[in-house]
């Protein structure tokens, strides 16, 4: 690839960024971030484009969503319970900053949940590069904490 | 008296329902560049229901988005004393992105059109449907939509992006007690 200097071992590069980021991972790994896609339903009745029936009763087949624990480094941007005009409170979001091979274990996830907090999927940074790494930051918001 | 419950949901479909059909019929919704208003600039229609979930799969907003969004349910107003028929005044809110600002204006203006009777296929009062058990709808007894105070305005956000605002009076038997 243009730009990267000769001998740079991408497999090297990735274990030793692998091994920061476990280094700053909780040893818990249920304390680690786990990424949920929510998978799709379906029922006999007419629904919504979400998949919710309109009929109360119906039965709605809805499997758990899609579970995956991949290594990334966890970075948290605290607003404070910030006030802003009208009431609104700024939540609290986190950016997750992916590999690519880990990364694409994880794409289209829909929420992570990271010591029993839930953060909702917000937008994906454009990614950039090391060399023939490619390196992906992905903002998620705050549903709630404690 | 018919009472509908979620009724509120259904109303929401009824008028997603009838946009939708309605910007079918004039073409919005075709892939054919010959048959779709402004073909060669404008995006096949995708009308949207509800808000999805922020998603890399669904990434930002695309151009063809018409979003149909309920307001707020206000109180019911008592038509004439003691005959248990009633009205509520739904706002709704529909959103249009498009391509180009001429594309977007002439797909409000259409959806305004559209509610207000302009167009060959389209009404001023719908009967409300139930979806329960049918995706088409089944038409309730006694309850109906009509459309008035009917506005397009433009989005300060975007050039391409205009909203059709809509009051929606349901007229429909209660019963008082």
């Amino acid at each position: 690839m243009a730009g990267t200097p000769p001998g740079f071992n991408a497999n090297t590069v990735r274990a030793g960024l692998r091994t920061a980021m476990q280094f700053g991972e909780p040893g818990d790994t249920a304390l680690q971030p786990i990424f949920y896609t929510i998978q799709s339903t379906s029922s006999a009745s007419p629904t919504d484009s979400e998949g919710t029936p309109f009929d109360s009763a119906a039965v709605v087949t809805a499997p758990a969503p899609k579970a995956v624990q991949v290594d990334c480094a966890v970075e948290y941007r605290d607003a404070d319970g910030r006030l802003d005009a009208y009431g609104y409170i700024a939540a609290s979001r986190i950016a997750l900053t992916f590999m690519d091979v880990d990364y694409a274990k994880v794409r289209g996830f829909d929420y992570c949940v990271i010591n029993g907090n839930k953060f909702n999927y917000r937008h994906t940074e454009p990614p950039i590069g090391m060399g023939p790494i490619t390196i992906y930051t992905v903002v998620v918001i705050a549903e709630d904490e404690s | 008296m018919t009472y509908l419950r979620h009724s509120s949901r259904h109303i929401h479909q009824t008028v997603f329902k009838y946009v939708t059909d309605q910007l079918t019929v004039l073409g919005w919704m075709s892939t054919d560049p010959t048959v779709r208003p402004f073909g060669a600039t404008s995006t096949p229609v995708l009308v949207q229901d509800v808000i999805p979930r922020e998603s890399e799969a669904r990434a930002g907003l695309k151009a063809g988005t018409v979003a149909v969004t309920l307001g707020r349910d206000p109180v019911s107003v008592d038509e004439e004393l003691g005959s248990g028929f009633s009205s509520i005044a739904y706002p709704f809110f529909v959103d249009c992105f498009e391509t180009t600002p001429g594309v977007a204006l002439s797909l409000a203006t259409d959806i305004r059109d559209i509610f207000m009777g302009q167009l060959p296929t389209s009404v001023r009062v719908l009967p409300v449907l139930d979806f329960s058990s049918s995706s088409a709808g089944v038409a309730v007894d006694g309850w109906n939509l009509e459309f008035d105070d009917i506005e397009r305005l433009p989005s300060p956000d975007l050039d391409s992006w205009h909203i059709v605002h809509v009051t929606a009076t349901l007229y429909y038997p209660r019963e008082l007690y």
